[in-house]
């Protein structure tokens, strides 16, 4: 038994740079004739090389895309801004078509590149509901069907015979994700619409998404890691129009924001843009990760590093502060040095300091360097900010967890003081 | 991999190829013309003070228009009718057609953002606006019924009613409308490519209007230039208005060989109009 509802082989998505729709009337007809006479097309559309053309350049958004997703699977798209998501996304749900290749499935796909696509101010939330489930495949029977249900869901309630015109951004989005949400299709897409709402709505969302992507194929455009962990358990990582991985949405997730391999002991952060006044005063030259040949501890270790900084200006107690994230995610938590340094005009400054690593439990971690000063009021003055200045990783060891191999989703990413046996 | 390929049931290629129109997701998409077609109308008549009334008030000052300076100043020939009525004989069918043509031209500009985002047959679009526009084609058919109502029962009237033509009113009103649906498709794919062309449009159905016996009976062209009466029937139009008056006004210049014709020509250009629109609409979004 084959399970697999969609496919793609081989797809290729050019553009050009440049103005759009400069073509004209003449171009076309010069076009033609060389075609009529066999001749290389003087605006050639696909060459292997690059040509700059009167034109433009054109350039690949897609370069030999293939991939199956089998039913039941929610696969993440994940890839850096450009990468080639959304034009991948655009072929799937039928926007527009590939340059090359063939994108296949069975049975219908609904995509959700928007909330609420087509709602006009002048109907009715009721109407609205027709309308836009009509725009995405539904007949006005399904959406009869399905009514209350939708009502329901969009905590609308009495405005729903209300004008749209009248309704909150908020209620607009809610009704939107209202329709979407009660779709049915074999196979949905979602190009990150679910930060809609309030809060509880987002939750209400993200509960209903997961229960889509139980039951649903579902492909998920997202750059908030988060939400992916929670609704995927596959990826596809793309990275300047080519798919480099397919597969372990951890991987593709560590791939997606790996700032530095582990095994980069010394960084420079000389070429590090900086935006406003982050990095103006005092910046951060260099880091070397000492005693190790690759980033990875034991569970409890600590790890040593040594800093070169430099100063523009005079700081009384400098401080370094660093944070831990997931790769891809939020803050986990911060560590903090005491003052380390009263910095002189232009000094350049190399100290070595330790970071134990405390009850961190095994996995893999970015961390961001922070040189701040705290004001008498208790406020931080950052510096310097260096987002992703490395990784690390916490090995397995069940020795040192009481026998146990460390599964983050059930324990969670910190391990606290062992529990002792205490008699009073 | 062993999948047979009808198993799929939907096949993502490049825009090769030119007869793949899908008039059965089409039909399987009709509630959502429907309900396009009904937007449209809604939103359109909620914003105005006058509402619906703007569609009488149109075609009427229209007719009063061409009654003073075709009637009345140029003294043209209206083929010895009452000239109020000649004129809005030819221009209520004429306004239906022309604003099909119009609206249908600026599909992909004016539904580029809901393209963009979310499959449907395209061709919902144009449709819908076709219906839509006919819910004001009855506004105004039935005005021009109620001044025709006040001619025809006047003592000895020079208007009567040649109920055989009558009949066919669906077909020619289908017709008409299947005309602005071609060629304005045709035009909205081809403004994708030429953007220049959208400002054309409306200079040309002005010209087109001249080009058929909107303002002069279609009797003074055939009489005055007998030879080029053919090719003066080419356009579509011509004969449909002069059906719209043979048929409620008792004209007796209708041949209604140029009306089949006229119908040739139609399909004519809505196969060209759909082939190219279908075409044009599986890359549309990359170049406008």
């Amino acid at each position: 038994m084959n399970d697999i509802v969609l496919q793609a082989e081989h797809v290729y998505k050019q553009y050009r740079y440049g103005v759009l729709n400069n073509r004209t009337f003449k171009d076309d007809l010069a076009e033609k004739i060389a075609k009529i006479r066999k001749k290389e097309n003087p605006l050639s559309k696909v060459g292997n090389a690059q040509i700059s053309g009167r034109d433009g350049q054109k350039f690949y958004a897609l370069e030999d895309v293939s991939f199956n997703v089998k039913r039941g699977q929610a696969v993440a798209l994940i890839g850096r801004n450009g990468a080639g998501k959304s034009t991948l996304l655009k072929l799937i749900s039928r926007i527009t078509s590939p340059t090359e290749g063939v994108i296949r499935y069975k049975g219908n796909v609904a995509s959700l590149l928007e909330v609420g696509t087509g709602f006009n101010r002048e109907l009715t939330g009721r109407e609205n509901i027709y309308l836009n489930g009509a725009i995405m495949g539904m007949t006005k029977a399904d959406v009869t069907r399905k009514l209350d249900e939708i009502i329901e869901f969009s905590e609308i309630g009495p405005f729903i015979d209300t004008p749209a015109k009248r309704y909150s951004s908020g209620m607009y989005v809610k009704l939107g994700f209202a329709v979407a949400a009660h779709l049915d299709p074999d196979i949905l897409i979602c190009d990150e619409v679910l930060a809609v709402g309030d809060v509880k709505f987002q939750d209400k969302c993200i509960r209903k998404m997961s229960e889509l992507a139980s039951e649903h194929t579902v492909i998920y455009v997202s750059h908030n890691m988060r939400t992916l962990r929670q609704l995927c358990t596959s990826a596809i990582y793309l990275e300047e129009g080519k798919l480099t991985y397919a597969g372990d949405l951890e991987h593709a997730i560590s791939l997606y924001s790996g700032a530095s391999a582990m095994n980069e002991t010394h960084r420079d952060f000389t070429d590090v843009r900086h935006q406003g006044n982050i990095g103006r005063f005092v910046r951060l030259l260099t880091l070397d990760i000492l005693d190790v040949a690759s980033c990875e501890y034991e569970m409890g270790a600590s790890i040593r590093f040594r800093l070169k900084m430099q100063s523009s200006v005079e700081v009384k107690g400098l401080k370094i502060g660093i944070q831990l994230t997931r790769p891809g995610s939020d803050i986990l938590s911060t560590s903090l040095s005491a003052p380390f340094a009263d910095t002189k005009q232009n000094e350049i400054l190399e100290e070595t300091f330790e970071m134990p690593l405390g009850g961190l439990a095994p996995g893999e971690y970015d961390a961001r360097i922070w040189l701040y000063m705290v004001d008498p009021m208790g406020r931080m003055i950052s510096y310097d900010i260096v987002p992703n200045a490395f990784r690390f990783a916490v090995t397995q060891n069940p020795e040192k967890n009481q026998g146990l191999l460390w599964n983050e989703k059930a324990l969670g990413l910190f391990r606290m003081g062992d529990i002792e046996r205490i008699q009073l | 991999m062993a999948i047979k390929k009808e198993e799929w049931s939907v096949e993502i290629k490049p825009a090769h190829g030119w007869l793949n129109v899908n008039l059965k997701e089409l039909w399987r998409y009709r509630d959502l013309i429907y309900l396009l077609a009904r937007r449209n109308f809604v939103s359109l008549y909620k914003q105005t003070i006058l509402g619906p009334a703007w569609a009488i008030i149109q075609p009427l000052l229209t007719t009063v228009v061409f009654t003073v300076v075709f009637g009345k100043i140029a003294n043209i020939s209206t083929d010895g009718m009452p000239q109020f009525l000649f004129y809005m004989a030819g221009s209520v069918p004429w306004t239906y057609f022309a604003r099909c043509l119009e609206k249908t031209s600026s599909t992909f500009l004016t539904n580029e953002r809901i393209f963009g985002k979310v499959y449907f047959p395209r061709l919902c679009a144009p449709i819908s606006t076709v219906l839509f526009t006919m819910v004001s084609f009855f506004i105004q058919f039935a005005l021009f019924l109620v001044f025709l109502t006040f001619y025809a029962v006047k003592p000895n009237p020079v208007v009567h009613l040649n109920w055989s033509l009558i009949a066919l009113t669906p077909i020619v009103l289908v017709e008409m409308g299947l005309l602005g649906l071609g060629v304005g498709v045709m035009i909205s794919a081809l403004t994708v490519r030429y953007r220049d062309l959208a400002l054309l449009v409306s200079f040309g159905v002005q010209l087109w209007m001249y080009a058929s016996p909107v303002a002069y009976p279609a009797s003074l062209m055939i009489t005055n230039y007998p030879s080029l009466a053919g090719i003066y029937m080419l356009n579509p139009m011509a004969p449909i208005i002069e059906y719209f008056r043979a048929a409620f006004l008792g004209t007796n210049t209708f041949n209604p060989g140029y009306l089949a014709l006229s119908m040739v020509v139609t399909c004519a250009l809505l196969f060209a109009g759909v082939i190219l629109f279908n075409r044009s609409q599986k890359t549309f979004m990359d170049n406008i």
